[in-house]
């Protein structure tokens, strides 16, 4: 059953025009992106304190011939350096980036914020930190 | 003084917090709040600069050179940025030479006492987490150095 803070999130992502996926089971909407003529898919889970946004952006097998200190320095000085972009390597290793916003503070304002963060710090990865640590970034399906 | 910097201060007495406000070049308002855990017997600062768009809440967790080993570097890295995805409103970062901190941003458009709350909290949080988790894992302590000689760019 949907929750309202769902229906909520819903209500912003109808207001702002944008097509989406509903999973109910799994309190989860899915968004695609077209950055830089890749897919890429916005996630958007609802837990018990937080909503999470999230972007996997590169997955681990792209990494295999990457210097890992390299790579986690520049996510890490990236994260001090853009306000609203946290870049995370997830338990399997892949590179994303997510966002968190409290379900009693939620605003369309802040779901705004979170909406265009993710996109703008996909293509910072791509610019700024693929292109200088020779990563290729293919996305997920035709844009 | 800027009218968001009058709400960051009215929230800071709602909380009960003794500040310290430290005027820095540039545009930057910034406060410093001292902060104890003492069930960590942790003591350090959390700071608070009011400067564009955004309120940022930083403080470090040790200096570049404390690690001087590239395996653990790398090792403590990947245990931050990991930690990063797990922890909601934590994000911990470093600084253009290397030194580690954790960072929070909430835009000033948006700013309410409960996101100010949240935001700041995080701070102590991130360190906690870092002393019961990180430090063991990585066999990494942290030093909480002294933000007073230290830019957040630097």
């Amino acid at each position: 059953m949907m929750t309202s803070t769902m229906e909520k999130i819903e209500g912003y992502l109808k207001e702002m025009n944008l097509t989406y996926r509903v999973i109910p089971a799994e309190d989860r909407i899915i968004l695609p992106y077209s950055i830089k003529d890749r897919r890429f898919f916005l996630v958007v889970d609802r837990g018990d304190k937080w909503i999470r946004f999230f972007v996997t952006i590169v997955e681990k097998d792209a990494l295999k011939n990457v210097d890992k200190l390299k790579l986690y320095s520049a996510l890490l000085g990236a994260n001090g350096e853009l306000a609203e972009v946290k870049y995370y390597i997830t338990d399997e290793g892949s590179v994303g980036v997510i966002g968190h916003e409290g379900i009693t503070t939620l605003s369309f304002e802040g779901f705004q914020e979170e909406y265009n963060a993710l996109p703008f710090a996909v293509s910072y990865f791509i610019e700024n930190i693929a292109s200088m640590l020779d990563i290729e970034v293919a996305g997920f399906g035709e844009s | 003084m800027s009218e968001i910097l009058d709400t960051v201060i009215t929230y800071l007495k709602s909380m009960h917090l003794s500040y310290e406000i430290k005027p820095i070049k540039g545009e930057i308002n910034r406060i410093k709040v001292p902060y104890r855990v003492p069930e960590q017997n942790l003591q350090f600062d959390v700071v608070i600069d009011v400067s564009g768009n955004f309120v940022r809440f930083w403080t470090l967790l040790m200096l570049h050179n404390k690690i001087r080993s590239k395996k653990k570097r790398e090792k403590l890295y990947l245990e931050l940025l990991q930690a990063n995805g797990h922890l909601a409103e934590i994000k911990y970062f470093i600084t253009k030479r290397g030194d580690v901190g954790i960072v929070g941003h909430e835009g000033i458009k948006v700013l309410t006492i409960d996101g100010f709350r949240d935001e700041f909290r995080a701070i102590p949080y991130g360190i906690v987490y870092f002393t019961t988790v990180i430090a063991k894992k990585t066999k990494i302590s942290l030093t909480l150095p002294s933000t007073d000689e230290l830019s957040f760019y630097t």
